[in-house]
């Protein structure tokens, strides 16, 4: 189990090869991610509050979709988009590419602490009902768990890769 | 957030926050379309992409790293295909043809129409105008040269190619920057490329700028030394790396320490991206005092910085005996080819043997060399006309003066008075494309540049300003920037919103 743990020494600065794909998350990123939940929550409730489903419903919805996006975004889809250096992250889901691997730095603690927020944030609009919140805690784990060092290269069945169909690439199994 | 006229958003650290999340906005909705097409291509395989998209079962492994299959490559790069790789059909003077191409099938497929553009030439580097009126300054000299040697060497110079003209020019050269002893290259990449190799091998240790230009990175890389970076241009953080380097030494902690058998700190004079020039000074004590070696890559600062051209040393008031390699090259300023390695004798007589470039590869074909070597001849007022001394102070003035003005519009503009190299930030990757456009349809040539060469959020257009350009044509040109600025939203430093 420890074989595959990430935890080595920090992500050496002085390397000259920087993953591009990763290395602008930064404290205006995470303004705008909270910024775009707002307004997503904010445009749910105006379009669909009033009208079809109840408030509850409303921001359970928007928590499930920001799990779904959440989830591919970062954990789904692997590889990096543009043929860059080499392709040793063909195979690394974009979590997994943050700070060479490394668990537990900062930008990582703040990726995690804000779905917790959100959750919370749902539950207490939703008056913690129980089965809304049975459904956002699932949606919860689905989110929080791969961020875990102890999932680092644990993977579903599946998963789709920006160059998959790259026949030189042998699939993962 | 910032909306006072004297902040400058620099880089993504200072852009205002409405610019980032339109920036980050921009690429969500590009990578969403792209991925619905592509899912859409992969499920019906309906898609100009078919090949690249639906998964083939091969007899044997493709020949070709498929570049063309790169998501970024398809569903981005190939919107704004028609922004890059544009051909030419002129001399790459102040004025330039421009040929004319129809995109097909939205940018997969280019084809040149055979109209051509006379644009405003603001991309090549043309820095001291000899592409312009080469006939008259130094075309005698070169068509002369080329009756007695012909148009190439057939050889290295470590074989048979070394010739009278390679040697005359390597000898201005180390007079020009100040050294005692210089050698020529027929590749400006090359001398890169090839000469780190050479004199950093494995257990030497590279420090080189974070923004250094593709060939060093690549001779560094070749040359198997461990390379560390410093943060850009920051003779503290080149410290901190120095100190942190000798102190650890070779081996991981908890070895025995080996240490480094030498450090080179790796900079440029002008950084080609940025405009910037490089702190000279503090980085040479901060390498003299941990008893460092610099090497200096003045692609394109020589000719262009300094009172009399000789580049950075010039500019940053440093002694060329402080550096200890300079490099340089021909491509730019003196408007031919290939490059130069200026150092001790000793260094220059090592390369000769070591290095591949003046081992394997022909050597510089001697009609450019004798061009360039006319082409100091002028700089140097030694060809009786006051000609170099014009054009230096030309390219200077123009520069501030096409820098100053896009500053006073209120638009982002980077890099340091003097430096003929203008970028402009636009920041969006979708502006990118538009300003392009926008320039070509307003007959001006430019250059943009996104990513990778940049950061992301850091799309830019860079101006490249050169002593050939008059003071009319620069002032009908910002009048179009301005318009486009206007339309585009680039005015920074007035506005959050641009």
């Amino acid at each position: 189990m420890f074989k595959n743990m990430a935890w080595s020494q920090p992500p050496n600065e002085d390397d000259h090869y920087i993953n591009k794909n990763v290395n602008w998350v930064g404290k205006r990123f995470y303004v705008f991610y909270v910024f775009v939940i707002f307004v997503g929550a904010y445009l749910a409730n105006v379009v669909l509050g009033t009208t079809v489903l109840n408030s509850f419903q409303v921001w359970t919805l928007v928590h499930v979709i920001h799990g779904i996006i959440n989830f591919t975004v970062m954990h789904y889809v692997t590889g990096v988009p543009a043929d860059l250096d080499n392709d040793e992250f063909h195979e690394l889901s974009w979590w997994e590419q943050l700070d060479d691997g490394v668990a537990w730095t900062p930008m990582k603690r703040n990726l995690m602490i804000i779905p917790v927020v959100l959750f919370l944030v749902v539950a207490y609009f939703t008056e913690y009902d129980p089965m809304y919140l049975a459904l956002n805690l699932c949606v919860l784990a689905l989110v929080l768990l791969p961020k875990m060092p102890q999932f680092y290269r644990v993977r579903l069945n599946s998963s789709a890769s920006f160059d998959e169909d790259d026949p030189t690439h042998p699939h993962s199994s | 957030m910032t909306s006072s006229k004297s902040h400058v958003p620099q880089d993504a650290e200072d852009q205002s926050l409405f610019t980032a999340f339109t920036t980050y906005m921009g690429f969500i909705v590009l990578f969403f379309f792209g991925h619905l097409r592509d899912t859409f291509g992969k499920l019906t395989g309906r898609s100009r992409f078919r090949d690249e998209l639906l998964v083939k079962h091969v007899d044997e492994a493709p020949l070709l790293d498929p570049q063309g299959g790169a998501f970024y490559v398809r569903r981005l790069k190939h919107r704004m295909q028609d922004c890059f790789f544009r051909p030419i059909s002129s001399r790459p003077g102040a004025w330039i043809d421009v040929m004319e191409q129809r995109v097909d099938d939205n940018g997969v497929r280019m084809e040149t129409t055979g109209e051509t553009k006379r644009c405003l030439n603001l991309g090549s580097y043309n820095y001291l105008g000899f592409a312009d009126d080469w006939d008259s300054t130094c075309g005698e000299q070169v068509h002369a040269a080329l009756k007695i040697y012909g148009p190439a060497s057939c050889s290295a110079q470590g074989d048979a190619g070394a010739m009278s003209v390679h040697r005359e020019l390597e000898e201005v050269v180390a007079n020009f920057v100040g050294k005692p002893a210089a050698v020529v290259f027929n590749m400006g990449y090359n001398t890169n490329q090839l000469t780190l190799p050479a004199i950093a091998q494995a257990g030497s240790l590279l420090i080189s700028d974070k923004l250094n230009h593709t060939s060093i990175v690549n001779g560094c890389r070749a040359s198997g030394a461990k390379v560390m970076a410093f943060k850009h241009n920051m003779a503290d953080d080149l410290e901190r790396v120095v100190r942190k380097a000798i102190i650890e030494g070779r081996g991981k902690p908890g070895e025995v320490y080996r240490p480094w058998t030498k450090i080179i700190v790796v900079v440029e004079g002008i950084y080609s991206m940025e405009g910037e020039v490089c702190d000279l000074r503090a980085i040479v004590d901060v390498a003299k005092k941990y008893k460092c070696y610099t090497y200096v890559d003045e692609a394109h600062s020589i000719g262009a910085l300094g009172k009399t051209g000789r580049g950075i040393c010039e500019h940053a008031g440093v002694h060329p005996d402080e550096i200890d390699i300079l490099m340089g090259t021909f491509t730019k300023s003196f408007g031919g080819m290939g490059g130069y390695i200026a150092g001790s004798q000793e260094l220059i007589d090592y390369l000769r043997g070591a290095s591949a470039g003046l081992l394997y590869s022909a050597s510089l074909s001697p009609v450019v060399a004798e061009q360039v070597l006319r082409a100091f001849q002028i700089i140097q007022g030694e060809d009786g006309t006051t000609v170099g001394r014009d054009r230096l102070r030309a390219i200077k003035d123009n520069a501030n003066y096409f820098r100053t003005k896009l500053k006073q519009m209120g638009c982002s503009v980077l890099g340091d008075d003097d430096s003929p190299i203008v970028p402009m930030m636009l920041f969006h990757s979708t502006k990118i494309a538009a300003f392009s456009r926008e320039a070509l349809d307003r007959d001006l040539a430019v250059v943009v540049v996104g990513a990778p060469a940049v950061p992301i959020y850091g799309g830019r257009v860079r101006f490249c300003i050169s002593a050939a350009h008059t003071k009319e044509d620069l002032r009908m040109a910002l009048k179009k920037i301005s318009e486009i600025t206007k339309v585009l939203n680039l005015r920074y430093t007035r506005s959050i919103f641009g």
